[in-house]
């Protein structure tokens, strides 16, 4: 024989608590006194005055039957039917898009939603999962079918703004995936969900928490820089999204120092454009309007004059390998017909060939020799230690012959065989500039796998020539090219407080979620990039709660578990009353 | 031993009141409604021939030139029986033993004191006497407080019922009353039969009257043994002493209604002054 639950041989304690009461009953002293005919009639009178004399048999069989009573029902376990969460799985998808950011009840939106949740988890039964999905830009799973209430707090709780913009199409694919029809609730904990995003949930129990409360917010919509005749303009859109009027003064800086103030003066629900003349030529420039609303991530907005570079302007007559390669980055490759057009194009890298070094060219360009002026390589290929040739193998490149006439004296060589150049970089006219001394004809490179490499990181190095990083989306993942030789990088706020320390060949760079602009420093380098939000992450408006498809669910069966404690009250109950007894017992028999 | 030297001088002086004159056979001290040969006068009458001549009050005849007969009130002696109760209820509590012992062995004193005849028993044991006359008075007082007579039976009213009466003019009940008003009822009637005048002197000790006890005690009753459970607090010695007064009560209401006087004595008082005073004032002792 086995004993199941030994632990309740605790309750031993109780026998012994029973045996220091019985020591405790009252002890009688024996005393000889001349006559008990007066004390026998005043105990019989006080026996029949006092109403618990009169009762006292009364109440110990009362007590005796409650005491069984309530044995009986802590027996039969009862339970009370609680208000429970419909579905066998429960599926909640939390926004923690940028919106969800705005001012709610306590912290913010996404807390007043995760409080929610919390709360219905309350009703949670044993057996009904959990599947907590987060809604960023790139919907995931965050917990898979957890029954423990534990653990699913505590990941409700750890859950973050990511500030992104939220992709419901791919979470509703995702969830609706993983849900059974009929024995899935999925519930939504979101601001703008309304049920046109939901068409594709037809077939699911749904519950949207959405929650409208009275918010304020003003709106920096947009802002650009651009040069125009020698001056650097901005161009601002701020929208009052409050039905009130409102004076509001919009900042611009950059690199921590304040260029232009100006008060605007907004309607209710008015946007207004606002232009601003004689900017300083900076790398970027932070707009912002001051003021407190109750969204505060939209009051920010960064600019750079610098276009950043997605087009590549290429000659006529250049190597449709290389325009495969840099088609094949990402870039939207252009081909020019004269070679006049380059000088109207500001936004791009220009791809050029020809026997001579262009000497008109304001912008960054690579230059790819074509003619017959060539000389044949009698040695091997030696290349430099170079981020243009960072993984790009030349081991089993061959090329045949080079130019000697377009060499460069004052420019870096990174290529060469014997002394000459192959391979140059340097600036012309200020511009970055890769010279590239031989015919791809000439050469198998295009046909080996680095030589796309190599294009990239001409792209990543002609691109990165300013202390301006980019601009990018809260948490978005780039491969960034630094020209330096330190790896590790610290990431500060605005204010100079450490974020943290990435090592870009080991983590690769991701933007932080916050918007803002952000330094990238190493030992001798500060390099600046900003988070922006998305656009449509701008406006605070909220939808309201609802059900949808109620019919498209089964009742579960109710587990008896979570009504345990009855029974232990009903037990406790019986504990005392005991004790009541026993001290009923004691007085009525002797008083 | 006490010395009770002077209680004896001061009540050696003091004799036992009774209402109905001496019915004795022998003579005494007390004056008897029948004519006799004492001192004390009491009538005229005219002589009838038969009557003693040498009554003759010759100067009344001188005057009247009638003969009368001067008649001189007899002296008798009265009987009077003592009932002490001796049961283990009286002696239970020393003082108040002592003390009911005292008064019985001083009233038997002046009775004898007294040329009274005496009987005495103390009820519940196998002792008892009757004497009479002076010389036994001494020995009798410290007989009785010395008296250390086993008990034999354990009720005091129980003993009285089956008790050989002798007839007496006083008959003294010492007794504590702590026993059913019933059968002190069924007692009255038997004592108050023949025209007996009897008294009633109730002994009780001060920790009858307040419990001086407190806390939870098994009180256990000295004749019968008893046991009652009782807590004492307050409340109930309150209840207790109610209960008493109305016994004392319903006692007294019976011994009024049987002609028996009745009077209370505690252990708190003293001797000289429970007979001196008490006693004379009820109109015992004179």
């Amino acid at each position: 024989m086995q004993l199941a639950n030994p632990i309740y041989f605790l309750l031993l304690l109780f026998i012994i608590l029973f045996v220091i009461f019985y020591f405790f009953r009252k002890q009688y002293t024996k005393q000889v006194i001349p006559s008990n005919l007066l004390w026998e009639e005043v105990l019989k009178e006080i026996k029949a005055s006092s109403w618990f004399h009169r009762w006292h048999n009364n109440v110990l069989f009362w007590l005796q039957l409650i005491c069984l009573l309530l044995l009986m029902l802590a027996l039969v376990e009862p339970y009370m039917e609680k208000e429970t969460i419909k579905g066998e799985q429960i599926i909640l998808l939390f926004d923690t898009s940028a919106s969800m950011a705005t001012k709610g009840k306590e912290t913010n939106r996404l807390e007043d939603r995760k409080e929610r949740a919390l709360h219905m988890l309350k009703n949670k039964q044993a057996n009904q999962t959990v599947t907590i999905m987060e809604v960023s830009d790139k919907p995931e799973i965050i917990l898979s079918k957890e029954k423990d209430v534990k653990k699913i707090n505590k990941v409700i709780q750890n859950i973050e703004l990511s500030y992104t913009h939220e992709d419901w199409q791919s979470a509703i694919e995702l969830a609706s995936s993983i849900a059974k029809e009929g024995k899935t609730a999925i519930h939504f904990f979101s601001d703008q969900v309304n049920r046109e995003t939901l068409t594709n949930l037809q077939t699911f129990y749904v519950e949207v928490h959405n929650e409208p409360l009275e918010e304020e917010n003003l709106s920096l919509l947009s802002f650009g820089v651009s040069h125009k005749q020698d001056k650097v303009i901005g161009i601002a859109t701020v929208e009052n999204q409050t039905n009130s009027e409102k004076k509001v003064p919009l900042l611009v800086e950059s690199e921590g120092t304040e260029l232009v103030k100006k008060e605007l003066q907004l309607q209710p629900n008015e946007k207004k454009i606002v232009q601003i003349q004689d900017l300083p030529e900076k790398a970027y420039y932070g707009a912002k309007i001051m003021i407190k609303d109750d969204y505060e991530v939209d009051n920010l907005q960064t600019a750079i004059l610098q276009k950043q570079m997605t087009t590549v302007y290429a000659s006529q007559n250049i190597n449709p390998f290389i325009l495969k390669g840099y088609e094949a980055i990402g870039l939207q490759v252009v081909q020019m017909e004269k070679e006049e057009d380059f000088l109207q194009k500001e936004d791009g890298i220009f791809l050029l060939s020809g026997s001579t070094i262009p000497e008109n060219i304001q912008q960054p360009f690579v230059f790819f020799y074509e003619g017959d002026k060539k000389k044949e390589l009698t040695n091997g290929i030696e290349s430099t230690e170079n981020e243009l040739l960072q993984r790009v193998d030349m081991k089993d490149v061959y090329i045949a012959s080079s130019s000697t006439n377009t060499i460069k004296e004052n420019m870096e060589t990174i290529l060469k065989s014997e002394d000459r150049s192959l391979v140059q970089k340097g600036d012309i006219n200020h511009q970055p500039s890769v010279l590239i001394h031989f015919d791809m004809k000439d050469s198998d490179w295009p046909l080996h796998a680095s030589f796309p490499i190599f294009l990239y990181n001409i792209y990543q190095w002609l691109t990165s020539q300013t202390s301006y990083l980019g601009d990018f989306n809260p948490l978005e993942t780039r491969t960034v090219t630094i020209n330096s030789s330190v790896d590790e990088w610290d990431i500060y706020k605005e204010n100079n407080q450490l974020l943290k320390t990435i090592s870009l060949e080991k983590d690769g760079f991701q933007a932080p979620s916050y918007p803002g602009v952000y330094q990238l420093t190493s030992d001798r380098d500060i390099l600046y990039f900003s988070v922006n939000l998305d656009d449509r992450e701008k406006s605070i408006a909220s939808e309201k709660s609802f059900t949808m498809n109620e019919d498209q669910i089964e009742d579960i069966e109710v587990s008896k578990s979570q009504n345990d404690w009855i029974w232990y009250v009903l037990c406790a109950l019986v504990l005392l009353i005991l004790c009541i007894e026993w001290e009923v017992y004691r007085r009525a028999d002797n008083v | 031993m006490k010395d009770y030297h002077q209680l004896l001088a001061r009540i050696n002086r003091r004799s036992l009141q009774v209402v109905t004159k001496g019915k004795g056979m022998q003579s005494g001290r007390r004056k008897s409604h029948v004519y006799g040969t004492s001192l004390d006068f009491s009538d005229y009458k005219l002589y009838h021939p038969g009557d003693d001549i040498r009554q003759i009050d010759w100067n009344v005849y001188g005057r009247t030139n009638k003969p009368y007969v001067k008649r001189f009130l007899d002296e008798k002696e009265i009987s009077v029986t003592i009932l002490l109760d001796a049961t283990s209820s009286m002696r239970q509590i020393s003082t108040k033993w002592e003390l009911a012992r005292e008064i019985a062995a001083s009233l038997s004193y002046m009775t004898l004191s007294h040329e009274d005849r005496l009987s005495f028993s103390a009820v519940a044991t196998n002792f008892s006497f009757h004497r009479k006359g002076s010389i036994h008075n001494k020995r009798t007082f410290y007989e009785l407080v010395e008296m250390k007579e086993p008990v034999v039976k354990e009720s005091y009213t129980g003993s009285l019922f089956s008790f050989p009466f002798t007839k007496s003019q006083l008959v003294m009940l010492i007794t504590d009353g702590l026993e059913p008003i019933p059968s002190f009822q069924e007692v009255f009637k038997r004592l108050t039969f023949g025209k007996q005048q009897v008294w009633l002197l109730q002994v009780l000790s001060q920790e009858e009257m307040n419990p001086s006890l407190s806390g939870d005690f098994q009180l256990v009753d000295s004749e019968v043994g008893t046991q009652v459970d009782v807590s004492l607090h307050p409340s109930t010695k309150n209840l207790y002493r109610k209960r008493l007064d109305e016994h004392n009560q319903q006692l007294s209401e019976l011994c009024m209604n049987h002609g028996i006087r009745m009077s209370q004595v505690t252990d708190a008082q003293d001797i000289q002054s429970i007979l001196l005073r008490e006693l004379a004032s009820f109109g015992l002792v004179k």
